[in-house]
């Protein structure tokens, strides 16, 4: 690492871009927020022209629209150091980047010391200690995720003076609030109990904390509750997760989240002002389906993907400041441009990116936003990068599971062979033993071994294309189908499959009834199979059942019948729902002795039942 | 014209069996899978009779054609011998038959195949030195290259190639390859066609045959000036240029000396005019009939300190756990069966894209293939290696007959479990078991967490519980084999 190395540092970057941008450097302060709307702006496919546009925080100090988040730093190998532990970080590259973002108006930067693992303080803090500490603002956080003991929060926070060499912080954060199982008494160990919240207002009466703040996943109720104490604490801001998608369909994204816009309003009413996380969620908008791209292509070919969604993050005037992780200084270039400056979105722009939204909502993606929480996997999944594989098959449309689709062999290839290259076999998702250590550190809260065992499903179905297999192999697939998908019922019969959600015998009854072929020589997968179940089993000539439960009147029955039976568990008799008693329609074909009178007792049950 | 037609044939024949020898996709094996299933001896084990009865036939239309354009060991001796050739012009001479040593060779061979110690036998049988030659030293070469493409093509986002793995090549059996790819290789260098016609049981059982064919290079004795040049540019050292007469149980009828001589007294014709060799036909055929009916008889992973933001653990490789049985592979319905007709070839070694099979380094069944589980499973849906399979040491069999084929069972080993060790839940053998043999338990010594129990009679042993189960560097479980295999 070249730790003091201003002059080459400089030298390389004064080569790499030229006199010209590094004279625009001159007109970087004294723009102010109301510049942003002005309508003579230039148009966005200029390169940085100096014209970035700025807020004003509650102090009245002018804030880069753009922050540069400091999670996603390169390291030697030109990987993004969050995720690449065995390189260091590339330093030459990181000043160079700052440098082009001083020299473009980019004046804040935002770290934490869990980034980059552990590692993004000291570098941006080196980067940093090369320009005036008047020309930069730096934020960082309370990230006491792990050991939140008063003693290990309070060195926490003196390192990060240490670390970023500052003697005050600008924007000082209380880190994803929110989090943990039971969100209120995660948030109350980290910070009320140990006293740090009070210490840290202390420290901002003190003038070491500019601007006290805390960004926010998860459960809505910590949202509400510090918001309630705002005239108690009067927050400088609050971060927040907001983009088009997330703007009014955060639900349909992760039934765990809270719309954007109930965030942002909420806090600009208060007047609190408002930092962005995630506008691009998580990358996931750089990078849209073809019929979305298609959309917003036709509206202005020339725009990037990625920069609707920072022009969408910025239009809010509540905004102080969008924050972007950046790796390559091609993301910087693209994101300074969207900015330098702003130009709000049109009323039309608004509704145009609402509709990709609607599109984008209904794509069943996993939300994870490769934030790294959860990692590392103590048994060594790279979770993140399964998503990301999946979601771009997704996007891309490589998840088909319909093998008649004329284009399922090639998305196959795609897929399996994409999966291979992105995640080395021992760190597949078929590796997942389900033990949750991720859980409670996902901020989107996804049920990340659910999510390994769906995406596995899916990766085993493309490996097995279609081939027969043997009876027992069968009915385990059959079983996991039922088990993970919470069906009462599955039958398969070569190609074709049938599942079913109804509780009781009436899916089965009408099968039955109506002779379905699917039943001829089928397999079967239930939940609690009784005599009565049982009896229209052998009825539709099925070849094999899997079941958790089966009486023992069932289990006779069906092996009288030379149909191969798997079973968990055996019991004497199966009540019913209430537990009050036998089940209804096992009392009815209780004496029954040929498959035929039971039969007619189910067709009368059902006739009756469905009155 | 008939030395042109042999070379081109030939030249075809060994790219597609050394193609089929390195191919790593498991895709050329539906083309060209016949190639291997046409080599004499792995039909003779399979008991063949179609190919046996075609391969017969076209030695005694042809000669010893087999020699010069399937058997891949003979082409590559044929390539080391025309270096050989550049170095040296007009470099052989007639040499007689070391009759007493190949026939000792051949029953020995023979022997040992039908009293089961074939594991001794199949260091000779050409077919399977070549495959050994190709898995072991070539395949490592080919596969560098294809992931090397597959990186290129990773860059532009190309399918086209992927990267593989392949389990590293076990010693034995590159020690094995090495010696027999430089004894061959010198032989042939300096004389040609030696081995095939001293020591390759294949070789002395076709030129028994060979005597009698149909065709063979016949030596005009009027054209003949006996100037001696086909002698010298014979490879099989079997034309006696003096007396003017041919050893048709050595000639590999290359035809190599038609277009050598000058005279044109050399004809590849049915000698008619031909006189009867020493050798009455009576006895050369009680000898063939008699060899025929012999042959027709035949991790604990450390959960390590939580960083916040990112990184992977450091995976421990498995260690292979010590096995009393060996697993061989679904369809070959036994140990024995297996012992005795694979010739470790290593072509269904090179077919397995799961990276299970790998050559015994075992004493009794030593480059013979088994299976082992610290890189991959035997998928259920997958029946490359009985496709491949040659010889019959694994017949094929159908997706829906290999995930019922119990070759092995799962054991359970409580120590090892994370379950145990790491104190967290787990049941990964019980998720991904493809047959559902699998049912976890509560268990009270470990506070009611659940442990695996295995229904022997559902599994399989197909080894996706030892191969997934999170325990490193040993499973906590594992697969035994069986010595002979049950449907389930």
């Amino acid at each position: 690492m070249t730790i003091n190395n201003k002059t080459i540092g400089r030298r390389n970057f004064l080569k790499q871009l030229g006199g010209g941008v590094v004279a625009a450097s001159a007109l970087l302060s004294g723009c102010s927020s109301d510049q942003s709307k002005s309508k003579n702006a230039t148009t966005s496919q200029e390169k940085g022209n100096g014209k970035m546009t700025y807020r004003k925080d509650v102090h009245g100090t002018d804030v880069s629209l753009l922050c540069f988040g400091c999670m996603r730093f390169p390291t030697i190998k030109g990987e993004s150091g969050r995720e690449d532990a065995n390189n260091d970080l590339d330093q030459e590259k990181i000043n160079e980047m700052v440098d082009y973002a001083i020299a473009n108006g980019v004046n804040l930067f935002d770290t934490s010391p869990a980034y980059c693992q552990g590692r993004s303080e000291k570098a941006i803090g080196i980067a940093l200690s090369r320009h005036d500490r008047s020309k930069f603002l730096v934020s960082t956080k309370m990230s006491n995720f792990g050991n939140f003991t008063r003693e290990a929060s309070l060195e926490m926070y003196h390192n990060s003076f240490k670390e970023l060499q500052v003697d005050y912080i600008d924007y000082y954060l209380l880190h994803s609030v929110g989090g943990g199982e039971d969100a209120m008494a995660y948030f109350e160990d980290r910070y009320i109990k140990n006293g740090m919240l009070d210490f840290l207002i202390e420290e901002r009466k003190a003038g070491r904390i500019r601007n006290l703040g805390f960004s926010y996943h998860g459960d809505i109720r910590i949202f509400d509750y510090l918001l309630s104490r705002h005239d108690e604490i009067k927050w400088d801001f609050v971060l927040i997760q907001l983009n088009y998608v997330d703007w009014k369909h955060a639900k349909k994204i992760n039934p765990a989240n809270t719309n954007a816009e109930y965030l942002y309003t909420e806090i600009e009413k208060r007047g609190i002002p408002g930092f962005v996380m995630e506008p691009l969620l998580g990358g996931r908008l750089a990078d849209l389906n073809d019929h979305a791209t298609e959309l917003l292509k036709a509206r202005d070919p020339e725009a990037s993907i990625a920069s609707w969604a920072f022009r969408f993050a910025g239009s809010k005037p509540g905004i102080l400041s969008v924050m972007s992780g950046m790796t390559y200084l091609e993301h910087m270039q693209e994101n300074v441009k969207t900015y330098s400056p702003l130009q709000p979105l049109s009323d039309e722009e608004y509704e145009l990116l609402e509709e990709i939204a609607g599109i984008y909502a209904n794509y069943p993606m996993v939300p994870c936003n490769t934030c790294q929480y959860c990692m590392p996997c103590p048994y060594g999944i790279d979770i993140p990068t399964i998503f990301t594989h999946y979601n771009k098959c997704l996007n891309e449309g490589n998840v088909m599971e319909d093998r008649r689709d004329k284009e399922y062999r090639e998305a196959r290839r795609a897929f399996l062979v994409g999966y291979d290259r992105s995640v080395p076999k021992l760190r597949q998702a078929d590796h997942c033993i389900g033990c949750n250590h991720c859980v409670p550190h996902c901020p989107q809260k996804i049920d990340i071994p659910a999510e390994m065992n769906r995406i596995n499903s899916f990766v085993e179905n493309l490996k097995r294309d279609g081939a027969e297999l043997g009876c027992a192999a069968q009915l385990a697939v059959l079983i996991k189908q039922l088990d993970e998908n919470n069906l009462s019922c599955v039958i398969r019969n070569k190609e074709v499959t049938k599942t079913f959600t109804q509780r009781g015998v009436f899916d089965l009854h009408d099968l039955v009834a109506k002779n379905d072929e699917i039943l001829k020589g089928g397999y079967i997968a239930d939940k609690i199979v009784g005599k009565g179940a049982a009896s229209m089993m052998v009825k539709g000539g099925i070849k094999a059942l899997r079941t958790h439960v089966i009486s023992q009147s069932a289990l006779d029955l069906l092996k009288q019948h030379n149909i191969t039976v798997h079973y968990d568990t055996v019991v004497e008799t199966i009540n019913n729902r209430s537990n009050t008693g036998m089940c209804p329609v096992e009392t009815r074909v209780k004496d029954c002795t040929t498959i035929d009178e039971c039969w007619k007792q189910i067709q009368q049950f059902v006739k009756e039942q469905r009155g | 014209m008939f030395r042109k037609i042999r070379i081109g044939l030939a030249m075809i024949v060994s790219i597609a069996i050394t193609l089929l020898f390195l191919d790593v996709t498991g895709s050329l094996h539906s083309y060209l899978g016949w190639l291997a299933k046409i080599q004499f001896w792995p039909a003779l084990l399979a008991l063949n009779f179609g190919v046996l009865f075609i391969l017969i036939a076209l030695t005694l239309l042809l000669g010893r054609a087999y020699c010069s354009v399937i058997c891949p060991l003979g082409i590559m001796q044929d390539l080391f011998s025309w270096i050989g050739g550049k170095v040296k012009k007009n470099r052989f001479s007639f040499s007689s038959e070391k009759r007493i040593l190949r026939y000792v060779v051949l029953a020995i061979f023979v022997l040992l195949t039908l009293f089961g110690f074939n594991v001794i036998a199949l260091y000779i049988e050409p077919y399977s030195a070549y495959g050994r030659i190709v898995n072991s030293l070539i395949q490592p070469i080919y596969v560098g290259a294809n992931n090397l493409l597959a990186s290129l093509a990773e860059r532009v986002d190309s399918y086209a190639f992927y990267e593989v793995e392949t389990l590293a090549k076990a010693i034995p059996t590159v020690i094995v390859a090495l010696i027999t790819l430089v004894v061959i290789a010198f032989l042939s260098f300096r004389n040609g066609r030696t081995w095939c016609n001293t020591i390759c049981p294949v070789g002395t059982l076709l030129g028994f045959l060979a005597k009698y064919s149909w065709f063979k290079p016949v030596i005009n004795s009027e054209k003949c000036i006996a100037c001696g040049l086909c002698e010298k540019n014979c490879k099989a050292s079997c034309i006696n240029a003096k007396t003017k007469e041919i050893d048709y149980s050595r000639c590999v009828t290359c035809m190599n000396c038609i277009d050598k001589c000058k005279k044109g007294a050399i004809q590849y014709i049915h000698p008619a005019k031909a006189e009867k060799s020493e050798e009455t036909v009576d006895d050369a055929r009680r000898k063939f009939l008699a060899t025929g009916a012999v042959m027709a008889a035949t991790l604990t992973v450390n959960a390590q300190a939580k960083k916040v933001d990112g990184g992977l653990t450091v995976i421990q490789d498995k260690k292979i756990p010590e096995r009393k049985t060996p697993v061989k592979p679904a369809g070959s319905l036994s140990a024995k069966n297996f012992a005795t007709h694979c010739t470790a070839c290593q072509l269904c070694v090179s077919a397995c894209t799961n990276n299970v099979l790998r050559p015994s380094t075992r004493l009794e069944s030593m480059l013979q293939p088994e299976l082992s589980f610290e890189s991959g499973y035997c998928r259920p849906e997958c029946v490359k290696c009985s496709e491949a399979c040659p010889t019959g040491a694994i017949h094929p069999i159908t997706t829906v007959e290999k995930s019922s084929i119990k070759i092995g069972k799962a054991i359970f080993f409580k120590e090892n479990c994370v379950v145990n060790t790491d104190g967290v839940e787990c049941g990964n053998c019980a998720r991904r078991c493809p047959v559902g043999a699998i049912t976890m338990i509560p268990s009270e010594e470990l506070g009611g967490r659940k442990i695996p129990a295995v229904n022997t009679e559902r599994c399989i042993g197909c080894g996706a519980c030892e191969n997934l189960c999170p325990a490193r560097p040993f499973s906590a479980i594992y697969v035994e084999g069986y010595d002979t295999h049950i449907e389930a």
